[in-house]
Parts: structure tokens; C-alpha cells; sequence
């Protein structure tokens, strides 16, 4: 494992140390290459790993780095753009000030040295984002080159602090003006403006928008006459110079800086000379941002405008100042004769501020012979409460305004009980609406009354109390309900049903199923009760529904099953099941469907449960439920049944989505044939359905199946008898890793393979439980992406750095782009450090090669794809120096100088020295000598 | 004839307001909409959406008259359409402007990608023209602060288009979110609320929205106007990836699901936890790195306000694998298909409870009637950009990878200059707010 243990990395950093070579020796150039082998990062924790490695490598690093980009056309540049992307974003934090600089330093450089257009515009955007005030200049050189010019100007703009190199740019006079124009406006810079007054003098017709943007966003009163010109050239309207708009900016920016009276005689000057509401509304804005309630008189004659943008513009604009006085004094304007559109206009204002000082002007518009300026009335009554809200509203219930007062009701910003129970008092039609607003609002206080009103010689009213009655009944009305059902026997049962079921609901459990059983005995319609004894749903309750179910016939019967099925007990789903069954009666089945998923059974009981009601269910409906259920329920037999409906075209898409559902958690789980045919099937009925979000569902599917593992069922590995008659022992048989120890976490078994997942940095080496001296080492390794780097560790003690603490061979896919700086005792096969191996090419990602290192006392041998890349004499490529002989930190003895204190151990382990996933391992085996 | 008459008529009417007063009902009234008085809309962008049957309409209350687009074929598309399904000679624009300049037009409808938004949004602001615009609102936190400025600047009436906070089932929650709103403002829930928008609540995330790394350049369409296209976005060579149905996997455009649904999903939270006119002070995001140009995919995202309410976005295929409840108090939980439990106690009657409760205060919901009468939207511009805003935070936490903090009064980022740097970003050419 050639990588810099993090913690002593760290360290350095803190002291503030840059260094071309790491602790372990590494290149500048191994170290950006290991870290882009691991990009983009998984984890933000692997992410600030990544990126404070690839920062410790300092300017020099950080400019090869962006050195690395190639042509942009041939599109390869992914792994650099994350390392740079990355790398700014992370060193532009807090506290990353220093390092920020050199990645400043690096990208300049390699915007400089770059030809590739795209690449410096990714570059500078880059800098964009990091860079800092005494960049103005590096920007301001980009600013004549056509390409760039557009990143130049934003860098220069996005970045504070350089005013000073725009301003100077702006002096020069030179082009492009119209682009340095636009950056003086959006950096505020108000020592632009005579420049680019001048510049405006010269230009025609659109040419300047630029010029007048910016006066209108930086300028000062002397910008005033050329855009108030330039504005009523136009008619005050929009057109492509954006005249009108940078005079109106102008003007409201002249009030924020204080010179109101300018602003405020400017903006009134537009207002007289345009029609247009929109203009004249913006001029409006400044003058009540600026003179506030002075300008109350203005908002009053506002009001009498014909236009009601103007107008509602005028209310809005003036919330911020209003007062009791405005209030007091924009009501009147109800008492007059203005036209019905004004009023509804000032009512809703009043509403949507909840005035409630001003309520009495409102009532009185409930009157109005506006349809429109009586229902806004209502409404902002309902929205500001009250007492006299309230009662005006409760006095309109049951007139032609009934509705209108009954929906302000509900929305009533307030406590309604009191003005209601009075209201059940009036006459008819007002008694009636009530008693609705009662039992939406359930208002218990109003029970007594409705009891009464049940035998009101009005039928009518007798109907509307019957209905109304679940509405408010409480908990202390059980009784009499229960009373009145006996009296009046089925005539009236369904609205009296709920209201004692409402009423039940009320009472704690035990009271209610007590108080139940007692009428029910005796009661001549014990079908009536039945609801309620669902509703407490203890198995005693449950037990007597299920013997009404049993020993009744007809009405009764059936009665007891549907008060079985509204049970919100899961323990209802194994008898509605059995019910359905042997009964006949599938319309049970949606039903149990439903308590499955509120029961909370494990995903295999759940299966189980689904299963059945597919078996049991008749109707595609029933069946989908199903479905949808063993999607929920997630279990790899689940998967498989869902498979199976895909046949059945009348469930197969919802058979489809379950298959797809399932699959999109558990592609890491479920592998093999069946899986990889389950969702090609998946992917065929969504073809079939043609729509775009089915396209999607198949776009989805088909990156499951590139995910999906292709091996079926994991095999054991087992010898060859040639290797079984030589002595050869199994490390890993493909399922168990019983013969290793260490990181267990990151090394795991998979489809016969051990996958490597580690994250950077973390987790540790594999090693083997025993130790070996001499051996043969066989192995197969397949890279699944690009530059991997891994090790067998030999001879080595645990918890350590095998290189050095005893020999690591190297595994590397060295054939990627970014380990082109590598060092020859760096190939694949190397002893790292000691002796160079024969550079191979490797096999494309994907696909395995085999290994043997055969190591006898000093004599290493390494065949890949049985081929012999090395075979050397470990004291021989030292000549006997594994450490230096002066005691120092430098050997020349070495190749790469360094002491390897453990290279001449007798025995160890062997260790997979982990650098990160991408790689995996098979058939592993070895045999002592 | 009609058209033009109309218009003169008007700015008549509007000179003479100066000296009399007249009665509005001359400018026709709510029950009667004579051909003069019907409002007229223009579509900017008919590709996917803007050719939709839920937007590509006409009625006698307002009447489509113009549609415009960079690419010819969308154009000649929606021109045929207008002819065919509409028996309406639609006006054809490639230059948007000319759509906003055309006094024909009262209504501006926005139906391109999100990077387009703010500056059309503005400039028909500019123009005088009333304003519906798709989600997500605008790319930026600050372009939604530039069109909130000049929406109120041009007293406009301005529609943001999601809808879920006054009308059609909620996703996962299976009814309108109105009971949950009367919920919780009841307080039995408790306080401060944590919402979990998830697979496992009824919510999906599209991540098939992703863009590609390493893209070639490729021949530009002899039908697109890549160029305009781009507009205010940075240059950056031609790959049809880029564009049409797919712009939503790159940052330059847009931000991967999280930009198309985001808005659906969050602006109705806000609403429920009545957050309209604030936003969460944390955002923390638990993601794959992601590229310089392609959106990529995210395991979590959590929000946070400063009275402890939390959002928590979970990935697709990072849903929790046990039941969670959509939203959860102190005293209460809310879970998928509106199951209910109250202080540990299932509670299968919620619907009756809330039926009791209070209704919230009414909503305006009908835009053309909002025209009219110049009330404002139940989505408008300050709202909408406060859900917009929540969209854009998480993505810049994204393309950061860190946790950002932020101020929602000066609606900028603390003590991270990177990421107040994503506030505003680079617009190319004149396409400058």
C-alpha cells in the first residue's frame, strides 16, 4: 500500500510543510495519481481525504494537476475536472487560505501555458470562484481575447475588490466597451460614470443598453437628463435599449442615496407624463419608499384611478407605513360612491392586513348590490375575526348570503361556538346553516340543542339535526343516542349509527364497549352496534362480531363483516383472509391487502401474506394490490413472484413496477440469471407501454442491469488435482474468509470474489491468519476500473507498512494515464522499492489474470499471465544494505533510497495492502515450501 | 381589427383617467368577458412543457396568441399545433423580446429551462407584462431576488407554477396538503416539525436527471439557435446532451431531480410549517463528489430552521428502509397515505379531528381572476422564491460537498465566500440582471 498514512500527513500540514515527496517517498506525481484513481469520491469524508491529499502536494502539485487537462474535444478530461472542481471547492473554505493560493498560482499558470479554449474558459471559471482581489490583473489581461473575454469581465465582476483594474481598463477607453459597461454597473462602480456618459453620447438605438444599464445602476444626477431623454424616446415604454428600465433604476437608486427630493420631483414627473401602470407604479414605489405616510394624500387619489393595477399597486406600496389613520382614513373611501372594483380592492387589502379596527365599513359592503365586493367582504371578515365579525357573519346565515357567511365561518380567525349556539336560536334557515357550521366545527356545546331540535315540527330542521347529529355528539350523549335508537328502531339508523360511533369515539375504550354490550343485549337491531364494537377492536369485540358473523344470516350477517373489516388491527388480516376464502367473498381482499402493510410483520412474514392473497385474489385490482405489497415487502421471493405475474398481461405492469421497485434497493444483493431475466422482462413491458416516463423507467433498468453481478451462484473453488497433489491449501474458496483476519469490512466475499471496497485511508489491510516463511502464492486479480492500486503484502507483520516493515509486491494498473510519472520499481510486480519488474501491459478492465509469487529465502518471483515479469535476489539488489549502514534516513543502497527494515524478514503474513475499490481477487492459494 | 382596438382603446382610456373618472365596469366585468376585454397569453419555450396540454391552451377567459422558441422545429410544431387543436393562427417569435414586446400579449408564460427564467422573468416584468413561469423559479438565489424586485417594481401579477399547496393530491400523503396545514397549526403535533420528503413517504426524486462527464462536442442542429439557447449561461461546446429533454443534468441549466421536483416538493412544506417569508439557516448534504458540469445524484439532504424545524430530503435508493413518519412533532406523527399517530396512539379518525379544525385562510388560486383583479397569486414571486431558494441552497452545499449555513433575512451565506460566490453567478453577454 503505497499511500501516505493520513494521520502523518496531517501533521505535516499543520506545520505547514509542502513537500514534493510524501513520508512513504511517493512522487508528486503517484500521489495525484492515486488520489484520481479514486475520484469522483464517494463520501465526503473520502472526498476531503482525496482533496487534502491532492492539496498537500502544493503549487508544484496543484499545477500539474491542472497541467493534466487534454484536448476538451476528445472529451477525457473527467478525473482532472473532479480533481480541480474539487480542489477549489475545498480549498476556498474557511481556514484554506494559504493553500488556496497556490491552486490561484497553479490555474493561472495553466491558463497561461494552455491553447485549448474550452480548457482555460473551465480554468477561469475555476478561478472565478477562488480567486481574490490582486487577480484583477491576471483577468484584466484576458479581457481583449475574443474567447475569453466573457470569463475575463465575470472573473472581475464576481470578485471583490477589483475596482481599481476595472477602473483602469474603463480609462484606457478600450474595447469591448459595451462588456466593461455591464461590470462597472453590476460592481457599482460609480467613478465610471463620466467614461461611460461619454461612451453614451456615441452610441445609437440598442448599442446602448449597456451604457444605460450602468447609469441606471451606478450613475448620479448627471445621469438623469440622457436617460430621462433617452425614456421618453421610447414612450416610456420597453424596447431592446432598456431606457426606461435604467431610468426608473435610476431614480429609485438616487432616493436610496439619499438625494430624495431629486428622486422624489423626478418620479413624479413620470408619473404625469406616462399612462403606463407599470412605469407609473415604479415611480409610485419611490415616492412612498421616500416620503412614507407624507405620501398618503397621493395613495387617496390613487384610489380614484380607473386603473386597478394602479390602485392595488398604491394599497400594496403603502402596507409598510399604514397606520390607524390610513386605515381610518382609506375606509371612508367605502362610504362613498366610488365604483364596486375599488371597494373589493380596499377590502381585500384590509382582510389580507387583518384590520380590524376598521371591520364595520366591511360589514356593511355584505350588503353590497356587487356580487363581487360582497363575497371580498365576507372573506376579509372571516380572515380578521372578531366579535361584531362574527356576529354580522352568524346574522347571515340562512339569507341569500348564506354560503358566502358559512364559508367565512370556517376559516374564521377565531373561536365561532358562541355566535353559532346563538344562531340555532333563529329562524329557520338561520337554525339550519348552524347546525351544519356546528358539525363541521364539532361543537359539543351545540348537542343539547340538536337533541331538541330532533323533534322539531319542522322537518326540515328535524332532517338537518338528524344529519348534523354525529357532528357534536360527545362523549355524555352516548346514552340518549342509544336511547333514541331503540325508540326509533331503523327508520332513522344510518345518520344515528355515526353519530354514536362519534360519540364512542369520545369515550375511553372500556366505557365504550361496556356501555355497548349492555344495549346490544337487549336491542331488537344489534346490527346498530356493531360499528362500534369495531371501532374498539379488543379481541372481545373482535370475537363477538365474528359470532354475529357466524350465527347470523342475512342483514345482520353481513352487517358483523363489515364492521369486521373496518377492525384497524392487523390481527383482522388472518381472519378477513379466511373469510374471503372459504366464504367466497375476494371483495375481502383489498381489504386484508391494506392490514398487511399497517401490520408491521418482517418483509417475510409479509411475503408470506401477499402471496396468499395472490393466490386468493380473482380481479386484476386485488392482485395489484398484492403486487404493490410484495414490492414493499423487498424479499428476493418477492422479486421472484413479481417476476412470475410479468406474464400475466393484466397485472404485468404493476407486476413490472415491483420488480423495478425491488431492485432499486437491493441491487447490491440480489444477483444471478434470474435477477438480470426478472428485469429484462421489466424492461420489455415498459417498452411496451411507450410513454415518456416508461422510457425512463427502462433508462432506469438498463443501469440496473449494467450494475447487476453476472456471476449466477457463488461457486467453491476448489484445486486442481495437480495443485492438490503438490500441497497446495485453499486462502479462499470463493464464500469464506475464515483464513483472514484484519479488515474484514472492506474485503468482502462477493459472487466468488473478494471485492475490494475500501474507502481512502481508512479501514486497514487483509492478512492471512498464519504466517509464511517460503511459499508459492497463486492468485487471480481483475481491475474493474481505472487505475487501481493494491499490494501483496509478503513476510510482513501486521498494522504496518508492508513495504518497508517487510516486502510488498506491487498490484497496479499501471497502464492508466495518470500513473505516466511512475517509477520503474513502481510497475505491477515490483518489489516496491527493491527490484524492478518487467512492465506488462494489462488486460482490459474486466477481465482476470493470474499470479504467482514464488518467494525462497532471498530469490523473488513473480509470473503474470505466465509470463515471468521478475526474478530477482533481494540481497543482491541491495547488496546487503536493507537499511543504511550510517544510520540515516537515505540508503544508497536502495533504489528508492529508503531503509526497508523488514525486507530480510524470515517469515509473515501475506496482506492485501488496500488502496482504494475497484479491484477484485479469486481462487486464492498457497503452498509452504 | 379587434386586437388593435382594443389596445388603443385602452391607452385612451388611460390618458383620459388623467382628468375623469371611469366606471371600470367600461373595461367589462367579471360575469361577461367580451372579446375585447378576454386576456391574451404568450409561450416563451415549446419544447417539452410549453407544448403540454396543461399549458399549451386557449380559452374564452384567456386565449393563447403567440409562442416562441429558439429551436425551429419546437416552433413549427407549436405553430401546427395552434392551428390543428386550437384552429388558432398562433404568432411565432425566435427572439423572445419580440414575444414581450408584442402588444398582444398580456400574459408572459416562461417554459424554458430554469436558466432562462430570471431574465425573462424580468424583462416581461420590465415590459408590463404579468408573469407565469415554470419551476424551478430561477438557477440562482439571487436572479429570484432580481425578479422579486422587478415583479413588485412593475406592481405585476406573478404566477410561479406548482401547485400542490392549494389544489391536487400531495404525493405520498394522498390528499391535498390543506388537512395537514390545519394539523399543524393546531399545534397537536408539536413544535419544531421534522418533514421527511422520501421513497419511503410517497416521494421520488428523479435521478435519471444526471448529466455526463467527459461530453464531445458535436454539429449544432441546423434548427437550434445554440447560441440564444445558452443565453446568459457560459459558452461551452455543442453536445445535444446538453440540451432539450436532458438540460436538467447539467449545472449550467438546471440541478438534476432536485431542480425539477425540488419545487413541487418544498414549496408546500414551507407553507404547511408557515415559512413563506424565511428559510432554513443549515443545509447539509450527504452526496458523491460532484462533477464541474454534470449534476450527479445525493444520498440525503437536510434543511434546518432557526426554530428547529427540519426538512430532510432522502435519495432515491436511500430511502429509510423502516416505516417513517412524512412529518414528525414532539406530540405527533404524520406518515404516508395520511396515517396518523398522536402521542404514541394511532389515531385512524384523524380526517374527522382535522375536519374540525379551522380552515386556513383562503387562497387565491385562480391566476386569470388574479390578473384581473391585480390580487396576489397563492404562489407569487416572494414566496416562490423563498421554496426556489431552497432548491438552490442544497445545490450549492452539492457542488461544494459541505454543509452551508445561511442568513435568510440578507439571503446570503455565512463565513463561506465560495459558496456566496453560487448567489450570484456569471451571466454571458448582455444577458446581465
Amino acid at each position: 500500500m503505497k499511500k501516505l498514512i493520513i494521520s502523518l500527513m496531517l501533521a505535516i500540514m499543520a506545520y505547514g510543510i509542502t513537500t514534493a515527496q510524501d513520508a512513504r517517498n511517493r512522487t508528486t506525481s503517484t500521489i495525484i495519481a492515486d488520489a484520481l484513481a479514486q475520484l469522483p469520491a464517494a463520501t465526503q469524508q473520502e472526498y476531503n481525504h482525496i482533496m487534502a491529499e491532492l492539496a498537500s502536494t502544493g503549487k508544484e502539485g496543484l499545477a500539474q494537476i491542472a497541467g493534466m487537462l487534454s484536448p476538451s474535444e476528445k472529451g477525457e478530461n473527467a478525473k482532472v475536472e473532479y480533481a480541480l472542481h474539487g480542489l477549489t471547492a475545498y480549498l476556498h473554505a474557511e481556514g484554506e487560505e494559504t493553500r488556496r493560493d497556490a491552486l490561484r498560482q497553479a490555474l493561472k499558470e495553466a491558463i497561461d501555458n494552455s491553447t485549448d479554449n474550452p480548457n482555460r474558459a473551465f480554468l477561469m471559471t475555476l478561478l472565478q470562484r477562488c480567486g481574490k482581489a490582486e487577480d484583477g490583473a491576471f483577468f484584466a489581461k484576458y479581457v481583449p481575447d475574443p474567447y475569453l473575454m466573457e470569463w475575463a469581465v465575470n472573473g472581475l465582476i464576481a470578485i471583490d475588490g477589483t475596482e481599481d483594474v476595472l477602473m483602469g481598463l474603463i480609462e484606457a477607453g478600450a474595447p469591448p466597451r459595451d462588456v466593461l459597461a455591464y461590470a462597472a454597473g453590476k460592481k457599482g462602480l460609480a467613478a465610471a460614470e463620466p467614461a461611460i456618459l461619454d461612451w453614451c453620447a456615441e452610441t445609437r438605438g440598442s448599442d446602448a443598453r449597456p451604457y444605460y444599464k450602468a447609469l441606471g445602476a451606478i450613475g448620479s444626477k448627471k445621469s438623469l437628463p440622457i436617460l430621462s431623454k433617452a425614456a421618453k424616446a421610447q414612450q416610456y415604454g420597453w424596447e431592446a435599449d432598456g431606457a426606461t428600465e435604467a431610468y426608473v433604476a435610476l431614480i429609485g437608486r438616487l432616493a436610496a442615496n439619499g438625494d430624495a427630493k431629486t428622486a422624489v420631483d423626478e418620479a413624479k414627473r413620470l408619473m404625469k407624463a406616462t399612462d403606463k401602470a407599470n412605469i407609473r407604479g415604479a415611480a409610485m414605489q419611490v415616492i412612498f419608499e421616500t416620503e412614507g405616510k407624507k405620501a398618503l394624500p397621493l395613495l387617496v387619489k390613487a384610489l380614484k384611478s380607473p386603473d386597478r393595477a394602479y390602485r392595488v399597486n398604491a394599497l400594496r406600496l403603502a402596507e409598510p407605513w399604514a397606520d390607524e389613520e390610513v386605515y381610518a382614513t382609506i375606509a371612508k373611501t367605502l362610504d362613498g360612491k366610488d365604483n364596486y372594483d375599488t371597494k373589493t380592492d380596499i377590502i381585500n387589502w384590509l382582510g389580507t392586513n387583518h384590520v380590524e379596527s376598521r371591520i364595520e365599513p366591511i360589514i356593511a359592503q355584505f350588503d353590497s348590490p356587487d356580487p363581487e365586493t360582497a363575497s371580498a367582504a365576507f372573506k376579509a371578515a372571516g380572515k380578521i375575526g372578531g366579535s361584531k365579525a362574527l356576529e354580522a357573519l352568524c346574522k347571515r346565515l340562512g339569507s341569500d348570503k348564506s354560503e358566502d357567511a358559512s364559508t367565512a365561518l370556517l376559516h374564521f380567525n377565531g373561536d365561532v361556538s358562541p355566535g353559532i349556539l346563538k344562531a340555532l336560536q333563529g329562524y329557520t334557515p338561520m337554525k339550519v346553516a348552524a347546525m351544519k357550521v356546528a358539525a363541521t366545527r364539532h361543537i359539543n356545546d351545540a348537542a343539547p340543542k340538536i337533541f331538541a331540535l330532533l323533534d322539531s315540527e319542522d322537518a326540515a330542521v328535524r332532517e338537518t339535526a338528524l344529519a348534523t347529529l354525529a357532528g357534536v355528539a360527545g362523549a355524555n350523549d352516548f346514552d340518549k343516542i342509544c336511547t333514541i335508537i331503540e325508540e326509533k328502531g331503523t327508520a332513522a339508523s344510518p345518520a344515528l349509527g355515526k353519530a354514536l360511533l362519534s360519540s364512542a369515539a369520545r369515550l375511553p375504550q372500556d366505557q365504550a364497549f361496556s356501555k355497548t354490550m349492555k344495549y346490544l343485549a337487549a336491542s331488537k337491531i344489534p346490527q346498530m352496534y356493531y360499528p362500534v364494537l369495531a371501532l374498539c377492536g379488543t379481541g372481545e369485540a373482535i370475537s363477538h362480531l365474528h359470532k354475529a358473523y357466524s350465527e347470523n344470516t342475512g342483514p345482520a350477517k353481513e352487517a358483523a363483516l363489515q364492521a369486521m373489516a373496518k377492525v384497524n388491527d392487523s390481527k383482522m388480516a388472518d381472519i378477513l383472509y379466511e373469510i374471503a376464502v372459504t366464504d367466497d367473498r375476494p371483495d375481502l381482499l383489498p381489504r386484508y391487502a391494506e392490514l398487511v402493510d399497517l401490520g408491521g410483520y418482517t418483509p417475510e412474514h409479509k411475503y408470506i401474506m401477499y402471496r396468499k392473497g395472490l393466490d386468493a385474489a380473482t380481479d386484476p385490482s386485488a392482485k395489484r394490490l398484492m403486487l404493490r405489497g410484495l414490492a414493499s415487502a423487498g424479499t428476493y421471493q418477492a422479486l421472484m413472484l413479481a417476476d412470475s405475474c410479468q406474464a400475466d398481461p393484466a397485472i404485468s405492469k404493476t407486476a413490472a413496477e415491483a420488480v423495478r421497485g425491488i431492485m432499486a434497493k437491493n441491487l447490491g444483493t440480489y444477483s444471478g440469471a434470474p435477477v438480470r431475466e426478472a428485469l429484462e422482462r421489466a424492461r420489455e413491458i415498459y417498452k411496451a407501454g411507450g410513454s415518456a416516463d416508461d422510457g425512463y423507467a427502462m433508462d432506469d433498468i438498463n443501469g440496473m442491469l449494467s450494475r447487476l453481478g453476472s456471476a449466477t451462484v457463488t461457486p467453491e473453488y476448489q484445486l486442481t488435482p495437480e495443485e492438490k497433489a503438490e500441497g497446495f491449501k485453499v486462502l479462499f474458496d470463493g464464500r469464506s474468509m475464515e483464513n483472514f483476519t484484519g479488515n474484514l469490512t472492506d474485503y468482502i466475499p462477493v459472487d466468488g470474489n473478494i471485492y475490494v471496497t475500501a474507502t481512502y485511508g481508512n479501514g486497514g489491510n487483509l492478512y492471512t491468519k498464519e504466517e509464511y516463511g517460503d511459499f508459492i502464492f497463486r492468485f487471480e486479480f481483475c481491475f474493474e476500473k481505472e487505475g487501481v492500486n493494491n499490494g501483496i503484502g509478503i513476510r510482513t507483520p501486521m498494522g504496518v507498512d508492508a513495504a518497508y516493515e517487510g516486502m510488498e509486491i506491487q498490484v497496479l494498473d499501471h497502464d492508466a494515464p495518470i500513473y505516466k510519472g511512475l517509477r520503474d520499481y513502481q510497475v505491477h510486480g515490483s518489489v516496491y522499492g527493491i527490484i524492478p519488474a518487467k512492465r506488462i501491459k494489462h488486460k482490459p478492465l474486466g477481465e482476470w489474470s493470474t499470479e504467482e509469487i514464488r518467494v525462497v529465502g532471498d530469490r523473488i518471483t513473480v509470473t503474470v499471465n505466465d509470463e515471468v515479469i521478475l526474478d530477482g535476489n533481494i540481497r543482491k539488489a541491495c547488496q546487503g544494505h536493507n537499511t543504511a549502514p550510517d544510520g540515516s534516513d537515505t540508503n544508497p543502497y536502495t533504489v528508492d533510497h529508503l531503509n526497508h527494515p523488514g525486507l530480510f524478514n524470515k517469515k509473515g503474513h501475506v496482506g492485501f495492502l488496500g488502496h482504494g475499490s475497484g479491484i477484485k481477487f479469486r481462487n486464492i492459494r498457497i503452498k509452504r515450501l | 381589427m379587434e386586437k388593435t382596438g382594443r389596445r388603443t382603446f385602452l391607452k385612451q382610456a388611460g390618458l383620459l383617467s388623467l382628468f375623469t373618472i371611469v366606471p371600470s365596469k367600461v373595461l367589462g366585468g367579471p360575469r361577461h368577458i367580451a372579446p375585447s376585454d378576454q386576456l391574451t397569453k404568450g409561450i416563451i419555450g415549446v419544447g417539452g412543457i410549453g407544448r403540454s396540454g396543461y399549458h399549451f391552451n386557449s380559452s374564452e377567459a384567456c386565449r393563447l396568441v403567440s409562442v416562441c422558441d429558439v429551436d425551429s422545429s419546437h416552433l413549427q410544431k407549436a405553430l401546427d399545433m395552434g392551428q390543428q387543436k386550437l384552429n388558432l393562427k398562433l404568432q411565432g417569435y425566435h427572439d423572445y423580446r419580440d414575444l414581450i414586446h408584442d402588444s398582444n400579449v398580456d400574459i408572459v408564460h416562461i417554459a424554458t429551462p430554469p436558466h432562462w427564467h430570471g431574465t425573462m422573468a424580468v424583462e416581461a416584468a420590465n415590459a408590463g407584462k404579468d408573469i407565469w413561469c415554470e419551476k424551478p423559479m430561477t438557477r440562482t438565489i439571487g436572479e429570484g431576488k432580481r425578479v422579486v424586485e422587478a415583479v413588485k417594481r412593475n406592481n405585476r401579477i406573478f404566477r410561479l407554477n406548482t401547485w400542490f399547496r392549494f389544489t391536487d393530491n400531495f404525493y405520498g400523503l394522498g390528499t391535498t396538503v390543506e388537512p395537514l396545514k390545519k394539523l399543524v397549526a393546531s399545534g397537536l403535533l408539536g413544535w419544531p416539525l421534522k418533514v421527511t420528503i422520501s421513497g419511503a413517504t410517497g416521494f421520488a426524486w428523479k435521478f435519471f436527471w444526471v448529466g455526463k462527464d467527459n461530453l464531445t462536442p458535436e454539429k449544432v442542429p441546423a434548427e437550434l439557435d445554440y447560441d440564444f439557447w445558452l443565453g446568459p449561461a457560459p459558452y461551452k461546446p455543442y453536445n445535444s446532451h446538453r440540451v432539450h429533454q436532458t438540460f436538467r443534468g447539467y449545472w449550467d441549466y438546471d440541478g438534476g431531480g432536485l431542480g425539477d421536483m425540488g419545487q413541487h416538493y418544498m414549496d408546500p412544506v414551507q407553507y404547511i410549517l408557515g415559512k413563506d417569508d424565511t428559510s432554513p439557516v443549515k443545509v447539509e448534504v450527504d452526496a458523491p463528489q460532484q462533477h464541474s458540469d454534470a449534476v450527479g445524484t445525493w444520498r440525503k439532504i437536510t434543511y434546518t430552521y432557526a426554530d428547529g424545524c427540519q426538512i430532510v430530503l432522502e435519495g432515491e435508493g436511500y430511502e429509510s428502509g423502516n416505516k417513517i413518519p412524512y412529518i414528525e412533532g414532539p406530540n405527533g406523527k404524520v406518515f404516508k397515505g395520511f396515517e396518523c399517530e398522536l402521542n404514541g396512539r394511532p389515531v385512524p379518525e384523524i380526517m374527522a379531528i382535522i375536519a374540525e379544525l379551522p380552515d386556513p385562510e383562503p387562497q387565491n388560486t385562480d391566476f386569470i381572476k388574479c390578473v384581473r383583479n391585480r390580487e396576489l397569486f397563492a404562489l407569487n414571486e416572494m414566496n416562490g422564491h423563498r421554496s426556489c431558494t431552497m432548491v438552490n441552497m442544497a445545490l450549492a452545499a452539492l457542488r461544494l460537498n459541505r454543509t452551508l449555513e445561511f442568513d435568510p433575512v440578507a439571503q446570503r451565506f455565512i463565513g463561506d465566500e465560495a459558496a456566496d460566490r453560487l448567489v450570484d453567478q456569471p451571466m454571458r453577454g448582455s444577458w446581465k440582471l
